[in-house]
């Protein structure tokens, strides 16, 4: 069937739901909720209301990632009251991220600042109402508008906080596992373990993946990395799992840079660089590398500094005798974006 | 009253379908005052459901608690009719007195509650106390009925 | 107003039969609606009736019941029939009533309502608070299959149904339909996107047919009376009676019985009796916490369910202002209720509502600054607008009222 789309004709399917003629036809339409990348189909949970358009079906705006086509639709995308609808709901979410940009570990890849970069979110009109709540002597001092937030940053490799969460339930939708919940009322709302436990899983990293924001990040000590990377005297060795480079590519695309990611590397002060298959990883491959590259290279065991550049996070809950780091894209750009190479 | 009740023994009384789901958390938060991680566990491996999924359900409703309630709550009508008699200077006085501010849950020791109308409205403003219901309540009046439980 | 402005159709025998005693109520002509249904009637020729009657639903929406039924109808194979009564919005308490005074009324309308969809299984979904009202339909629903009113083989017939009462755990917005069924199947109350709707997919993926307690007690009249009679009751866009429940500055608090289509003044003198003594109207309120404000000016308003009618007539609440309320005690009643109530699944309603909550609070205390005047305005226009349930439009309504008729931000 055709639909019109902005006064001008598309093809659709049977089934297709705005959205998806919009992403095929490259008529961008901002979500949060809806995960828009291309790995696979998500819940269509139509709770962050910025994918929201005109039809001609009705006077009230519509959810384009759940409103399905028929023929004779007629859709606008872009007006005066879109507009509105967006900036207001997302200066809503911003309130809890105005001027915590620049120290966040997702600055320059969150997708909610650069949306609120592109709508221009700079209207102060909320106070922060998230904050960190636990001291019960505190209380006294307790402002109407605070909420709770949960930091969990006791599992072996994510870090979690509420602080920044907006409540999309991508990482509820992606987990394989079920772990994370809509916990919770109103304004109330919190989205994570069942009684706040610490996060017990396989850690396949899919939630710190999806996540927009910077409630769910990778862990690891960044200082102490970067001081080691900046050490002399060490040597620091990556090895690059397979697939990895491409990811990286990607990482850095949402950043608007275009690099190799070797150079990336040489530039963070790795000193050698080795392509590792998912076969070489197993059967101790990982235990052994710095072993062997001690011999071979005659270096002392002590100075060499050993990454393995993986987006398998869950090998942070083993622990790997010889390997020191584990990284994953999201953290070599994060690497590269704190070290000022892109 | 000394009656024992195993969480077993609750879920027993329910087929393990999702539509039991609600009323064994009501029950096993009524018998025991809340679903505590242990009972949820099990409830959530009588009705093969993710522990998230239990939790996230449980959370919703304001009859399943999910801690220890405290030993004194208090809960004050908000509904309009409470609301024109008073309720919010009423609740502004429990605060005062017992230094506590209304909807937190860090308190150990007690709870003030804010909750809809009970569709008593004639009789408003209306104080509930461990359960116990206060009717015409007024901001003085307040104090009389606080001293008997603290 | 109408002829028949006495006329009684839920309300006829409150107080004079006891409502624990199905034989008081057959003693006064109950049950004779399910007879005439199964012994003379077609489903088909009820859903007629109840079509040609026009009763719409009383839980506020307002939407045809004999086109809902039809709906269900349609569908083959397994269907369910739920009851709402999971009454919870403020000032509102006519279903409860409906179940002290009267029982079995109610649930002779459940039982045809059912059998005319062909769904063997009912719920009653009551509100969790509802303890005494509970028991007293355990009780009722006991009376009626030892009667043979439920159960296999409804008075001697093929007709088998069974009912099930099944109680809320404390949530407002289970009152609506998606998310009612959303708290049966064992989930967060959450209302669900349409398409599909439930009279397609409802209860375990089943066709399901919603409908509030009071709109299901008008049935067995009309099943007696026949569809056109009862159309001729009221007004005719949304005819029939309806329950008003009034609170505040009148006279008589309560549930009172009269037709639709009354105009606001009169519900307020005919039915409660007119003001207090030295009680003076500022404004009233129609319809529960999600309802409109109308000023002494509007009382000419007559009350109906039409969508298109400037004041819908919402629950049939009605609340009167007396000159000297507090109106910001009541806009924090409201604020705090939506606050607490709201799903929290979409991002206007959960922000919103809480946004709205904190700047009612520094209205009331007097602090509100001109930034807070102005993000009052664009939260109300996007809890109107862009919420993915109604909810965000009830929580703006009388804010919206407040500030164009009240002028609360011109203080």
């Amino acid at each position: 069937m055709e639909i019109k789309i902005n006064g001008k004709k598309y093809k659709a399917n049977e089934g297709d739901v705005i959205l998806d003629v919009c992403r095929r036809e490259g008529i961008r339409i901002p979500t949060l909720c809806n995960f828009p990348f291309e790995e696979g189909e998500f819940k269509k949970e139509t709770i962050c209301r910025l994918c929201l358009v005109e039809v001609n079906l009705t006077d009230k705006l519509v959810p384009s990632c759940a409103f399905p086509v028929c023929s004779s639709l007629e859709v606008t995308t872009e007006s005066e009251k879109i507009k509105k609808a967006r900036e207001i709901n997302m200066e809503l979410l911003w309130s809890d991220h105005a001027g915590k940009c620049v120290k966040c570990k997702k600055n320059r890849m969150c997708e909610l600042q650069s949306l609120a970069e592109e709508y221009k979110i700079d209207n102060f009109h909320f106070i922060p109402r998230k904050e960190d709540l636990t001291n019960t002597e505190e209380l006294d001092l307790l402002k109407d508008n605070k909420t709770r937030v949960v930091v969990e940053e006791e599992n072996p490799a994510i870090c979690r906080t509420t602080e920044f969460c907006i409540e999309c339930r991508r990482c509820i939708n992606v987990c394989p596992e079920r772990k994370f919940g809509f916990n919770h009322r109103a304004g109330d709302v919190i989205v994570g373990t069942p009684y706040e436990k610490v996060l017990e899983c396989s850690f396949c990293g899919e939630c710190v993946r999806v996540c927009p924001v910077a409630a769910l990040t990778d862990k690891n000590n960044f200082s102490e990395i970067t001081e080691k990377l900046d050490d002399i005297k060490k040597i620091a060795v990556a090895l690059v799992a397979e697939g990895m480079e491409e990811k990286i590519k990607k990482q850095l695309l949402i950043m608007g840079y275009q690099k190799e990611p070797r150079e990336i590397l040489k530039s963070l002060g790795f000193e050698k660089i080795f392509d590792f298959s998912e076969k070489d990883a197993q059967d101790e491959g990982l235990d052994d590398f710095k072993v062997q590259l001690s011999r071979k290279e005659k270096i002392n065991m002590e100075d060499i500094i050993l990454f393995y550049i993986s987006s398998n996070i869950s090998l942070k809950k083993e622990k790997i005798a010889n390997l020191d780091y584990i990284l994953s894209e999201r953290e070599i750009a994060r690497l590269a974006r704190d070290k000022k190479i892109i | 009253m000394v009656y024992m009740q195993s969480t077993e023994k609750i879920l027993l009384e329910f087929d393990p379908e999702t539509k039991n789901l609600l009323p064994a958390l009501k029950k096993v938060s009524a018998v025991f005052g809340y679903v505590s991680q242990g009972d949820a566990e099990k409830i959530a491996d009588y009705f093969n459901l993710p522990l998230s999924r239990v939790y996230e359900t449980a959370s919703f409703y304001d009859e399943i608690k999910l801690k220890k309630e405290p030993a004194l709550v208090i809960q004050v009508c908000s509904g309009t009719h409470c609301a024109l008699n008073d309720s919010f200077r009423i609740i502004s006085e429990i605060e005062n007195a017992l230094k506590i501010k209304a909807g937190d849950d860090f308190n150990p020791k007690v709870k003030l509650e804010i909750i809809s109308c009970l569709g008593q409205c004639g009789e408003g403003p209306i104080v509930i106390v461990n359960g116990k219901i206060f009717t015409n309540v007024t901001a003085s009046g307040i104090h009389e009925i606080l001293e008997g439980w603290i | 107003m109408n002829i028949k402005d006495n006329l009684k159709i839920i309300t006829e025998h409150w107080g004079k039969i006891n409502p624990l005693k199905i034989r008081d109520y057959i003693d006064v002509g109950g049950y004779e609606a399910i007879r005439k249904f199964i012994e003379k009637m077609k489903p088909e020729e009820a859903i007629e009736e109840i079509k040609k009657s026009g009763l719409v639903g009383r839980g506020g929406a307002g939407f045809s019941t004999g086109e809902k039924w039809e709906a269900v109808k349609k569908n083959k194979g397994e269907k369910y029939f739920i009851c709402n009564l999971d009454e919870s919005e403020p000032g509102t308490y006519k279903d409860r009533a409906i179940v002290d005074n009267n029982p079995h009324l109610l649930l002779e309308g459940i039982i045809i309502s059912a059998l005319a969809i062909d769904a063997k299984k009912a719920y009653i979904y009551i509100n969790g608070r509802y303890i005494k009202q509970r028991e007293i339909l355990e009780k009722a629903v006991l009376e009626a299959a030892s009667n043979k009113f439920i159960g296999k083989g409804i008075i001697n017939s093929h007709y088998d149904l069974e009912i099930e009462i099944f109680s809320g755990a404390g949530a407002y917005i289970c009152g609506e339909e998606t998310a009612l069924i959303n708290s049966i199947e064992g989930k967060r109350g959450e209302p669900k996107f349409r398409p599909p709707y439930p009279t397609e997919t409802g209860l375990w993926g089943k066709p399901t047919l919603v409908n509030n307690a009071e709109t299901v007690s008008n049935i067995p009249w009309i099943i007696i009376n026949g569809g056109k009679k009862y159309s001729e009751i009221g007004s005719a866009v949304s005819p029939g009676t309806k329950l008003y429940v009034l609170g505040g500055a009148v006279r008589n608090s309560g549930v009172f019985e009269g037709p639709t289509g009354m105009t606001i003044g009169a519900v307020i003198d005919k039915l409660g009796g007119g003001l207090k003594k030295g009680k003076e109207l500022w404004f009233s309120q129609i319809g529960g916490s999600s309802g409109r404000l109308v000023l002494e000016n509007e009382l000419d308003n007559s009350l109906t369910f039409n969508k298109k009618s400037e004041i819908p007539l919402g629950s049939g609440a009605v609340f009167v202002f007396d000159k000297h309320s507090d109106i910001y005690d009541f806009l924090l009643s409201i604020a705090g209720f939506f606050r607490r109530e709201s799903c929290g699944k979409c991002v206007p309603c959960r922000e919103g509502t809480f946004r709205l909550y904190e700047i009612t609070e520094r209205m009331k205390d007097g602090e509100i600054s001109e930034r807070d005047k102005e993000a009052i305005k664009d939260i109300l226009w996007t809890l109107n607008n862009t919420t993915f349930c109604p909810f965000g439009k009830f929580a703006a309504v009388a804010f919206l009222d407040a500030v164009e008729k009240l002028k609360i931000l011109d203080l």
